[in-house]
């Protein structure tokens, strides 16, 4: 990572984030114990602009600003704040892509770009992104058709106030038409060892095309599969309702968490030894580890959890471990130190911070 | 794309494998896909490289003409189009329309918007279509015996009626 440690004027807003994880993820919704969000993104244009991609310096500006006046009128969205991204320093950007605050997309590329988050980081609007306006609602658990509620909301306000493109038979005009028509992403985050470890992930993975559902890493397209943490998401925007989508969306995830569960018992009853040794294995390279990287830490966090699950480890708090999966990462690491780190310093912080956060964890 | 292994079937899934500290990336088809799943499970399927290989065969077809559709609002060619993946503007929809038929067929299995409508394009809208269609929605929750989705179309119908 390179560039300055901090942008000027959101230090003390960082720094107050970095205390905490986002309000959503307090919630602590249902089935918090494998979904670790729900997610419902919606995609909007602005008629009288060409898409982001095409659009002149100044044009950028003029969505900002149409954007921005809209959102201050949006009730939904009182006190929330603003960043612009064009003069963000990257480890800024990167901080607010691990908090899934902005896209990999966002986060990568400089310019006329901006994001509007809620105080409890559960709403954002993304402007400029590969779409003129992309609005999120993030929330703990599957809880998939609340978010979808407060997001139409949302929308409903943004509505009232700019002229979104649309076009029949189209539906909402996107830049790219695999979002086309509804423009609405339905996307959880799973935690699935179980169907991982019993190799019945590669039937979802197989299937998952006929399924018309997209499995990712982490943070969406193009990012790194991590600890059995998988995104998945509806591909069909077109053709049906955003009600039909999300409904498939959250039912297949239900199907989901059964078969997982399923699976942690199966493995429960029949391969015990192989839990704990797992379990056991990851608690004595954490507990002893003077270096990690984050691949290596995601994974034997995961392990931790599932022992967690199996209440393998007494004391310990699901709440640490939900900390850790967004603080272990690299930009939120080196905002907690004013020298720069190289990723060696790096991974001896981490390993540094997680032994420190597992025995508070176990208080 | 090719499938990167047996450089014969399309390529259809893009594969990130991680030996060591080396990532390597490839573009398998699904029967190279499988093939690899016995040696673990490290693979995600992107859009984009979907998107890459709808636009290979219909790239191949363009070739004969002597140039490309150009949008006339936004300026950006067919082969632009192809190449990135992105469209350049609203009106790129209506000029390459017959060029999107297939690919929009073949993500969504639809080419044609079943959902929201935002409020300035629903004033223009005739009104019957929209009610017809929530009719037609309701038929279809009524078969397929989802009665608090069927009560929640009726409410709407009726709430649709009233104004």
């Amino acid at each position: 990572m390179t560039g300055p440690v901090s942008s000027k004027g959101t230090e003390k807003m960082f720094e107050q984030m970095l205390s905490t994880v986002g309000h959503w993820l307090k919630e602590k919704g249902p089935d918090s114990d494998i979904v670790y969000s729900s997610r419902i993104r919606l995609a909007r244009n602005l008629r009288g602009f060409p898409f982001s991609n095409q659009c002149s310096e100044q044009q950028l500006r003029d969505i900002i600003s149409l954007v921005r006046s809209c959102s201050n009128r949006c009730s939904r969205l009182k006190g929330a704040q603003y960043y612009s991204l064009k003069d963000m320093a990257m480890i800024d950007r990167q901080f607010l892509m691990e908090r899934f605050l902005v896209s990999r997309e966002l986060a990568q590329t400089s310019g006329e770009k901006g994001v509007i988050v809620d105080a409890a980081e559960r709403i954002c609007l993304m402007i400029n992104e590969e779409d003129h306006l992309r609005m999120q609602v993030l929330r703990s658990g599957l809880m998939l058709s609340a978010a979808w509620e407060e997001l139409n909301a949302i929308d409903d306000e943004m509505d009232s106030h700019l002229d979104f493109a649309y076009e029949e038979p189209w539906g909402y005009l996107t830049a790219c038409v695999s979002n086309a028509g509804t423009a609405l992403r339905a996307s959880v985050m799973v935690h699935i060892p179980g169907l991982s470890m019993t190799k019945r992930i590669l039937g979802l993975l197989q299937n998952a095309g006929k399924m018309q559902l997209a499995i990712r890493g982490l943070h969406g397209e193009g990012s790194e599969l991590l600890g059995d943490y998988f995104q998945i998401s509806n591909q069909v925007t077109l053709g049906k309702s955003e009600d039909e989508i999300v409904e498939m969306t959250e039912n297949l995830t239900r199907q989901l968490i059964d078969q997982e569960r399923s699976a942690r018992d199966d493995l429960m009853k029949n391969q015990k030894i192989v839990i704990e040794d797992k379990v056991g294995r990851a608690l004595g390279i954490l507990s002893g580890a003077k270096m990690l990287s984050t691949r290596e830490a995601m994974e034997l966090l995961s392990s931790i959890r599932l022992g967690v699950y199996f209440g393998m480890i007494p004391g310990m708090r699901t709440e640490t471990l939900d900390s850790l999966l967004i603080g272990i990462h690299p930009a939120h690491l080196q905002k907690r130190f004013p020298e720069h780190l190289d990723p060696l310093a790096r991974d001896i912080k981490r390993a540094k911070l997680i032994k420190e956060a597992l025995k508070y964890g176990e208080g | 794309m090719i499938c990167h292994v047996c450089k014969d079937r399309v390529a259809t899934i893009r594969l990130k494998e991680i030996v060591g500290d080396v990532v390597t990336e490839l573009h398998l088809c699904q029967e190279c896909f499988h093939a690899r799943e016995r040696e673990g499970i490290s693979g995600a399927a992107s859009m984009n490289t979907m998107l890459g290989t709808l636009a290979e065969p219909e790239k191949k077809k363009a070739k004969g003409k002597a140039k490309s559709e150009k949008c006339p609002a936004c300026g950006i060619t067919e082969e632009q189009f192809r190449s990135k993946g992105r469209l350049g503007c609203s009106q790129c929809y209506e000029t390459f329309a017959r060029t999107l038929e297939p690919i929009l067929t073949k993500i969504h299995g639809f080419t044609e918007h079943r959902g929201k409508v935002p409020r300035q394009a629903l004033r223009s809208l005739d009104m019957k279509n929209e009610l017809r269609r929530l009719h037609e929605d309701l038929q279809r929750a009524i078969v397929s015996e989802n009665y608090e989705r069927a009560a929640k179309l009726r409410d709407k119908i009726r709430k649709f009626e009233d104004t």
